[in-house]
């Protein structure tokens, strides 16, 4: 091939969600755009893959919670072939006696059951959602779009306007916001909650994909973070085929829009000459071209590792070996010769997402036996029946359960190899005291632990987020300070993964937000 | 029934400052304390026949020079010690030694790390910059972004307008110090583990916050309102102990008139319309006061003083939703002699300063760990503090005196109370942790005294027996404190105020929230006249 054959317009490094739609964003404006990925298949993370003959399942990430309407309208994603299966899932906190919580997506809550638990909760189940809400809402302007880069291009208006907004909101929601900015989830839900179930699964909704357990402060912020991202897109849902169709589907669109999709190629260099990215270099020595290179790589290893510590100041330097990425998650699947009998369970609880955190208490310790390198005593869960949904998945009859397991340490005490096996007993134990027949259903299963989840998607520490979703990592500090309009201070790179704004979780919004900083920022070619 | 202008329930040190501030101001106050002494948690108590030692209060306290000058403190023979920065002692027999020194600080840091004593500048002046704002607050009102006025969101704005025109590095500096974790923020310029330990371990005491928590990094700030030496700032102590600062405040507060009765415990106030119109006493007494200020803790002063019906609902709501919990434990100690630790130095200066034992990051962690189970700590961190070592008055000939803090101790255990049995067992294994660095601390042992939280409060009436009188995190910090809304030192109550640590600045500056309630009153009283 000649040089001129491998010159673009941009050049995108990963082939995850947030990859394929920047590619797909700087294609649609009329980039000459090549995506490229190390591996021999597309969507990172969002996978679907055997785990026996004819037992189909998302591998890694296996919801959608925000993903966004515009993003599937401007890519053409359903004449694509995108499908939902399912939509507005409701959440289902599991309950021993068989009293489950059910939040509902979308719509009136019912809160005779959370009566049942405790008849007080129902009461202040309007007051506590109704704040929540408004305090997402606030926050979701924010999301949906770049921020300013602190100090290049904040013009003064910026500051006293977003004074003026808070302002909006009212004296007493005023107030509770910025009570709840620093607080733990666990002193909100003291504020709002008697029941256990509801406060746990509150909690783990709160925690989950961070490095924080509920007593921790912040995390109350964390969970109106999720309620932010989850305004801008549509609910809980889930695609026919599971997060490899996504992925497929995004694929299709970004080639009909014209991007040129390589796998099996392993970007080892980005180029840098005169101070500019200028190309990139795969491991095999072909070499690309482009003024513009898009990286979906965690920052601090596009920098560090592509491109060079030397290209970049010692502040900066400084600021991306900072970034933290404590946190790990274990993902197990199971092929099931039938669905498992959770007892009073009806279609809507079969077709949702099913939390196991049965206290907040439960979802704290989880946590810091994590922090101990220690597999937790009583791990709390989000599981998942996408054959409810996509029968197509499994056999006729047969199912798929899908079941994330949040903080587990990524160094285990005694090694992953030892411990596996206890590990995976413990969730199916935890699981079968709320639906007994499990084990007898299981036909095959398979367990990713955290370095294994790293190795086969290439997440630095087995992170889905790239970087920990906390105060300093997030908003204009993400990936870091002076770096967060998606420009990294090397002319030509960016970023478009989940390492930056507005960060992890299948939202697309970094790949949609980089493609358009870039074309803001480079209107010639 | 006596009438009066204000009356102050409870003569801590706060209650006294906010009375001589009023009575200065020409005010007829009268302060009512329930027990038979004056001082609260700070006062000194007889451990053994001349030994002299502090009941519960806490080491490392800031008391504003603001207030001493303004109550002529000095020519009352107000004066401090200065303590050097304290020694952790670590399981394998090493050790790191503050020292307000700068260079004596750096070579201590140097011994564990080249790089950290390097690091160690960079670190005073991060540390300077924050506290220097934060202590610029401490004596005035909280500003309430929810208050309704032109001035207030003026106000806000000029704060946004602030806060964007900082040079990113800065706001990303001031984001990370208020939002991280003590480990994670001291990780950024630190590898020692014993320097991380150190001076982590140092800003925990008295705090339920454990190394791992973020936000827990703000807790830096008090430590660095004083000194510019360069190293681990002086903490600085009353001689005579924080009694003496009492007997000198209530002296300030009588010669203005102030009436100050002890054994005089309040049961109720009576409202009429909102407005708080007088107190009642437990012997039946009632008395008629324009203001009533309390410097009792946010949960005592409304849920015990009050009929609930008649406070607002949500307000009742958010004051039992403060965070109240005890964290700390304190064991005195008279001994006969210095026990002789093993791997310090004879005389190592920084012992002034305190020894903090099992104030290793990790091990900090996992007691705060236990305290959220409510489980007592196995291996728990202990601060050892020395009155005699710079004041042997407080002792007789040779005595000393080891006033220990032990966290985290939970209010309540998980499986029932603190039994005898469970007492003695805290108290062994505090007696281990010492007697594994001096063997002969047992032998000096003369007398000794344990209080629990749950004792803190049966004994001197503090809620849930936590000395901080509401958990200072961030979200019970300035105007969130004691609860959104009335940051200002006022309540729902018409003319009754809180003047306690439950208000703002709480417990980073001694007396502070005090004169600020005085201050607040004093000025509704002009807008009154007005």
């Amino acid at each position: 091939m000649t040089d001129e054959a491998l010159q673009y317009d941009a050049i995108v490094i990963g082939a995850g969600h947030n990859g394929l739609i920047a590619a797909s964003y700087l294609a649609k404006a009329g980039r000459k755009t090549v995506l490229l990925d190390s591996s021999s298949y597309i969507g990172g993370a969002a996978r679907t893959a055997e785990i026996s003959p004819d037992y189909l399942v998302s591998t890694a990430a296996h919801l959608f919670s925000a993903f966004p309407r515009k993003i599937e309208k401007d890519l053409k994603l359903a004449k694509h072939g995108l499908i939902w299966a399912a939509r507005d899932m409701p959440t289902v906190a599991l309950d021993l006696q068989g009293r489950h919580i059910t939040l509902t997506g979308k719509g009136k809550q019912d809160t005779s059951v959370m009566a049942k638990h405790e008849p007080r909760d129902a009461e202040n189940w309007q007051d506590f959602s109704r704040r929540m809400s408004k305090f997402a809402l606030f926050l979701s302007k924010y999301l949906g779009e770049a921020l300013p880069d602190l100090g290049n291009d904040v013009s003064s208006y910026e500051g006293p306007l977003a004074a003026l907004q808070l302002e909006k909101m009212g004296a007493k929601d005023l107030q509770s916001f910025l009570r709840f900015l620093p607080s733990s989830m666990s002193s909100v839900l003291d504020r709002y909650f008697e029941g256990k179930l509801l406060k746990g699964a509150l909690a783990l909704d709160a925690v989950i994909g961070h490095h924080a357990g509920p007593y921790s402060p912040g995390s109350a912020f964390s969970y109106i973070y999720k309620q932010g991202l989850a305004k801008l897109g549509q609910g809980l849902s889930y695609p026919v085929g599971g997060a490899g169709a996504f992925a497929e589907v995004l694929g299709e669109a970004a080639e009909a829009l014209g991007v040129r999709i390589r796998v099996d190629s392993h970007v080892e260099q980005i180029l840098v000459e005169d101070g500019k990215a200028v190309g990139v270099r795969l491991t095999d020595g072909t070499v690309f071209h482009a003024p513009v290179i898009l990286s979906s790589v965690a920052p601090k290893a596009t920098c560090l590792e592509l491109v060079g510590a030397r290209h970049f100041e010692t502040d900066t330097v400084r600021h991306l070996s900072r970034i933290r990425s404590s946190g790990a998650a274990a993902k197990i699947n199971l092929a099931l010769e039938g669905l498992p009998t959770f007892e009073n369970f009806t279609d809507t609880e079969y077709g949702g997402r099913l939390l196991i955190a049965p206290s907040v208490m439960a979802v704290e310790r989880s946590f810091i036996a994590a922090k101990r390198n220690e597999l937790p005593i009583d791990p709390v869960m989000e599981m998942v029946i996408p054959t409810y949904h996509d029968p197509r998945l499994a056999p006729m009859g047969h199912h798929v359960l899908s079941i994330m397991v949040p903080n587990v340490p990524y160094d285990v005490a005694g090694g992953w190899d030892e411990r596996r096996d206890e590990f995976v007993k413990k969730v199916i134990d935890t699981i079968e005291m709320y639906a007994p027949d499990l084990t007898a259903k299981i036909i095959a299963g398979e367990m990713l632990t955290p370095p294994e989840i790293e190795s086969k998607f290439v997440l630095s520490g087995g992170h889905w987020h790239h970087a920990d979703m906390s105060f300093d990592q997030l908003l204009a500090f993400r990936p870091t300070p002076g770096m967060a309009n998606y420009a990294s201070s090397l002319d030509g790179l960016y970023f478009c993964g989940a390492g930056c704004h507005p960060g992890g979780g299948l939202t697309g919004l970094p790949g949609r937000l980089a493609a358009e900083a870039v074309l803001a920022q480079r209107k010639t070619r | 029934m006596k009438r009066t202008d204000a009356v102050i329930i409870g003569a801590g040190l706060n209650g006294l400052v906010a009375a001589a501030r009023l009575a200065t101001a020409g005010l007829n106050v009268l302060v009512l304390e329930r027990s038979a002494r004056v001082g609260g948690a700070h006062a000194s108590a007889e451990l053994a026949p001349g030994f002299r030692s502090p009941t519960i209060a806490l080491s490392n306290v800031y008391f504003p020079t603001e207030l001493a000058r303004e109550f002529s403190l000095a020519s009352r023979g107000l004066r401090m010690v200065r303590r050097e920065g304290g020694i952790s002692l670590f399981e394998d027999g090493t050790y790191f030694a503050g020292y307000a020194d700068e260079q004596v600080m750096r070579r201590e840091i140097a011994r564990h790390s080249r790089r950290d004593a390097d690091a160690w500048p960079r670190f005073v002046k991060d540390m300077r910059f924050q506290a220097t704002h934060v202590k610029a607050l401490l004596l005035e009102t909280p500003f309430d972004p929810s208050q309704r006025s032109v001035m207030g969101v003026r106000h806000m704005i000029g704060r946004a307008r602030d806060v964007f025109e900082k040079s990113p590095q800065t706001l990303y500096d001031i984001t990370r110090f208020w939002s991280l974790s003590l480990n994670d923020l001291l990780g950024q310029y630190f590898e020692s583990k014993a320097v991380i330990s150190h001076i982590a371990g140092s800003a925990l005491v008295g705090h339920a916050i454990g190394p791992d928590e973020p936000t827990g990094a703000a807790l830096l700030v008090p430590r660095w309102f004083e000194g510019d030496e360069g190293g681990m700032p002086w903490r600085q102590t009353p001689v005579g102990g924080m009694q003496a600062l009492i007997d000198m405040m209530s002296d300030v507060a009588r010669d203005k008139g102030v009436e100050i009765r002890c054994d005089a415990e309040v049961t109720d106030i009576k409202l009429v319309k909102m407005k708080a119109k007088s107190l009642l006493l437990a012997d039946g007494e009632e008395i008629e006061a324009g203001f009533i200020l309390s410097d009792l803790d946010a949960k005592r002063s409304f849920l015990n003083l009050f009929e609930w019906s008649s406070l607002p609902k949500g307000f009742v709501a958010d004051i039992s939703h403060v965070r109240m919990e005890g964290a700390v434990a304190r064991a005195n100690f008279a001994l006969k002699e210095m026990p002789h630790f093993t791997h310090l130095p004879d005389g190592i200066p920084a012992l002034s300063g305190g020894l903090m034992i099992g104030s290793d990051v990790l091990n900090m962690a996992r007691a705060h760990e236990d305290w959220l189970d409510h489980c007592p700590p196995s291996r728990p961190m202990i601060e050892i503090s020395i009155p005699t070592l710079e004041d042997p008055s407080l002792a007789p000939d040779g005595g000393h005196i080891f006033s220990i803090a032990i966290q985290f101790v939970p209010h309540e255990l998980h499986d029932g109370v603190w039994s005898p049995a469970r007492r003695k067992a805290l108290m062994e294994t505090i007696k281990q942790m010492i007697t594994r660095h001096a063997p002969n601390f047992g032998e000096c042992i003369l007398a000794e005294k344990l209080r629990v939280p749950a004792d803190m409060e049966d004994e001197m009436g503090y809620t849930r027996g936590d000395l901080s009188l509401g958990h200072m995190s961030l979200d019970q910090m300035y105007f969130n404190r004691p609860v959104p809304g009335s940051s200002a030192y006022q309540s729902p109550v018409k003319n009754f105020f809180l003047c306690s640590a439950s208000t703002h600045p709480a417990g980073l500056a001694l007396g502070a929230s005090g004169a600020n309630a005085a201050a607040e009153i004093l000025r509704t009283q002009r807008s009154k006249r007005r």
